[in-house]
């Protein structure tokens, strides 16, 4: 049997969701965007079988409380829609702290945005008091930490670092986990409490 | 917004931060009257409760008033506020309750009345009427429980009895009035104490026999009414309804569009305070429905409508009514859901019309197990009308039932109660009389029953109530009696239910122990895994104040009772009437 997928058409959506959204929880964000395509009038494409649901697919979850500056969603319309007038209608049903930044259509076969997401960056901020220690000592305690494999690349600004990390299911890294390990190596002011992160991108 | 250290410890931080979709955004300099809609309990149930959404989107299509909702902080956030100091505030614009001209609290069940006086303790508002200065907000409170004010007489500035809707805008014309000139809350109070519905009992004194019973209710002041009249709606096609309403970002109990599609109920069975309270029957009309659920998808994004009412049967155009909404709505999966529904023969075409689209479990309510016992509640329906029921709902494929009791009704005897377990076995009997290729599966029955507690403006409202023992004994009879493996039983906590009594019927000195209750630490008491009787124990202890006069007495017609100055539009003499009727015939 035919997939019926391949009469529809796949929009890959992309999205911040920062201030008041950031506490929007993964499952929740999930029937948010069912409605907001709804309320956007957007022809969505259901699923077959007793208990139909859109085909739709969040790449990547984000913490609780974690901005993310450029996310992804995709979802499967019945028929083909101008990108530019998706965007516009789609942003009109955002709530403060999410806007859609961009849509591109994608061939309706092969991998999801989530079955393609092999990393993703993070900006971690730590208190400004511990600069000094994570300039002169970070790299080093790095260098030797079990879940070096995973760090594609690392930016030290001041309290602040950039972080490229592996993420999808053949291996994946927590921001959470590597602030944790620089706040135990360097002996760091900041609590786990005090750190904020924010995902900058994720990489498809 | 409460900072995110504060929001990432707390469960759900989302119920603190409001930003859903269709809030409204007002400058509140803007406006001359700030109203905060407070609704005592967590923010998932209130979110779901659709009169919050109707008078949310009443009040701010004022444009001279702007309402902002506030809910009780579950216990994690409660801590955090008392530990740090900070005041309790509005979704919408974060302001401190204490910035509000008014804060209105909505009485949905008694047992959110500790949660009250906590919210306006968190706010900094002192919590009794007589110590509040003129410059705090008025707080007023409206709502079914609001039909026995009595217990709260000593917290709140007045009451709303009845249906908002029409008298809300007299209240807000004469508050904007006054507040351009210079008043005092007692000329506000004395202005909008002769407005239908309106309800200020620090205008009313109460005298009391040795008995403990009422020897007096009168008024004090000279403009406030003997009687207070319950306001109601005429026209339900032509009063206000949402055009859109509040989309949670986090799951409520209801996720759902809300059609009101008539208010009232035309049965009267004996122990239903809604049944008589909220008369007469009004119906909107098919037409009216039909707009209403379509701008209300457009504009939330839901995908189940929800036909609401006391009995969605005795809507007169039902079949109408879905087969329209069938025809707007199906190829966008969208779903429709009957939550009170009786099952009969009549109505197998709509069940098989709503069935299309998705299916849910089916709810019965025979309330008395035995056909004695629906007799003497009034609950018009027979053995063969619930199991034909039965029989057309496991027609229909649905093969899951939920059957409601009442247990503790007046004129009991055991029979009543073995006779539910009886029902569900000939309801199963009824499944497996089926043909074969029927039967997906083996049924499922669960069986609940609630504690009967005797409500003001019911004909059982002279009644006494059974202790906890009683309840528990008979919830173990009734769980004795059930045969079938197919069958589960649920039941209501007897302690809450008994609680429940004393505030349903309590008299304006039941405040002292709501008062005490909550100094103690109670809260959420609707929630099991927070109810604590013993501080309510000690509440009782404290007060003087006994069950035994509050809900295990049996009163007589003489008696003046506490809620008897409202006139809900049922006279005294017909309960009387229907109570003696109930007697069942030797
Ligand atoms: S129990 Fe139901 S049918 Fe009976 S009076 Fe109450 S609302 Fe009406």
């Amino acid at each position: 049997m035919l997939d019926p997928k391949s009469n529809y058409h796949r929009y890959r959506i992309f999205y911040s969701k920062t201030s008041a959204a950031r506490f929007i929880g993964h499952l929740d964000l999930q029937s948010f965007f069912n409605k907001a395509f709804k309320r956007a009038n957007l022809p969505v494409a259901y699923s077959q079988g007793f208990n139909p649901h859109q085909l739709l697919s969040i790449a990547m979850p984000l913490s609780m409380g974690m901005m993310g500056h450029n996310e992804i969603v995709e979802i499967y319309l019945t028929k083909q829609v101008n990108v530019s007038e998706m965007i516009d209608s789609l942003n009109k049903q955002m709530p403060e702290g999410m806007s859609i930044l961009d849509v591109k259509e994608v061939p309706n076969i092969g991998k999801s945005a989530a079955g393609l997401v092999h990393g993703a960056k993070y900006r971690i901020c730590f208190l400004e008091e511990d600069a000094q220690k994570i300039e002169e000592g970070a790299k080093k305690v790095i260098d030797t930490a079990d879940f070096l494999d995973k760090v594609i690349d690392l930016k030290f600004d001041g309290s602040r670092v950039d972080a490229k990390l592996c993420a999808g299911s053949a291996k994946n890294l927590k921001p959470q986990v590597l602030a944790q390990y620089l706040i135990e190596k360097l002996g760091l002011i900041s609590t786990t409490l005090d750190v904020r992160y924010e995902r900058t991108e994720i990489l498809i | 917004m409460y900072n995110d250290n504060i929001l990432l410890q707390v469960d759900k931080p989302s119920r603190y931060i409001g930003n859903e979709i269709n809030m409204v955004r007002k400058d509140p300099k803007s406006v001359q009257t700030r109203f905060a809609f407070a609704f005592p309990d967590v923010y998932e149930v209130g979110m779901s409760h659709n009169g919050l959404q109707i008078l949310y989107g009443l009040f701010n299509s004022r444009p001279d008033v702007y309402c902002e909702r506030v809910f009780a902080p579950w216990t994690d956030m409660e801590a955090i506020m008392r530990a740090e100091n900070l005041p309790l505030k509005t979704l919408e614009t974060y302001s401190p309750l204490g910035d509000f001209d008014f804060v209105g609290f909505t009485l949905q069940y008694e047992m959110t009345y500790t949660n009250i006086l906590n919210m306006m303790d968190l706010a900094g508002i002192p919590i009794k009427a007589a110590d509040r200065l003129d410059s705090h907000p008025i707080i007023c409170a409206g709502g079914p429980c609001a039909v026995n004010p009595e217990p709260l007489a000593d917290f709140i500035d007045f009451f709303f009895i009845g249906e908002a809707e029409e008298q809300a805008h007299k209240i807000f014309d004469i508050y904007a009035q006054m507040k351009s000139g210079n008043f005092s809350r007692r000329d506000f109070l004395e202005a909008i104490c002769v407005i239908d519905g309106v309800y200020v009992p620090t205008f009313y004194n109460t005298q009391y026999k040795e008995d403990g019973t009422i020897a007096d209710f009168v008024p004090n002041n000279n403009v406030a009414p003997k009687k207070i009249k319950k306001a109601i709606v005429k026209d339900m096609d032509a009063v206000y309804y949402p055009e859109k309403t509040l989309v949670p970002l986090i799951e409520a109990v209801h996720n759902r569009v809300a059609l009101e599609i008539f208010r009232g109920c035309i049965r009267g069975c004996r122990f239903c305070q809604a049944g008589f309270i909220y008369r007469p029957h009004r119906a909107k009309t098919v037409e009216t429905l039909v707009e209403q659920a379509k701008n209300l998808l457009a504009a939330t994004g839901h995908d189940e409508i929800s036909l609401l009412s006391l009995a969605t049967n005795d809507y007169p155009h039902l079949e109408e009514l879905v087969d329209e909404l069938n025809g707007c709505f199906v190829d966008k999966h969208v779903s429709i859901s009957l939550p009170s529904l009786r099952i009969d023969a009549a109505n197998q075409t709509v069940l098989e019309k709503v069935q299309k689209v998705r299916k849910s479990s089916l709810t019965f309510a025979p309330e008395g197990g035995s056909q004695r016992m629906r007799d003497i509640i009034n609950k018009n329906i027979s053995e063969d009308e619930i199991l034909e029921g039965a029989r057309v709902a496991f027609e229909g494929g649905w093969d899951r039932l939920k059957l409601y009791f009442i247990i503790g009704l007046p004129h009991e005897e055991d029979d009543d109660l073995t006779a539910i377990g009886k029902l569900a076995a000939d309801i199963v009997e009824i499944y497996y009389a089926l043909p074969k290729e029927k039967r997906r599966r083996p049924p499922g029955i669960t069986i609940s029953t609630s504690c009967f507690i005797p409500k003001p403006f019911t004909p059982f409202q002279w009644h006494s109530q059974n202790n906890e023992q009683d309840f528990m004994e008979k919830q173990r009879l009734v769980k004795r009696n059930i045969n079938t493996k197919r069958a589960s039983y649920k039941y209501h906590d007897a302690d809450i239910s008994v609680m429940e009594g004393t505030l349903s019927r309590g008299d304006r000195r039941v405040g002292r122990l709501i008062e005490r209750a909550w100094e103690l630490g109670a809260r959420f008491d609707s929630w099991t895994e927070h109810f604590k009787p013993k501080l309510w124990q000690q509440a009782f202890a404290d007060t003087g104040l006994t069950l035994d006069f509050y809900n295990f007495r049996k009163r007589e017609y003489g008696e003046i009772l506490p809620w008897d100055f409202i006139d809900i539009g049922v006279s005294k003499e017909y309960l009387i009437k229907e109570n003696e009727n109930a007697r069942p015939k030797e």
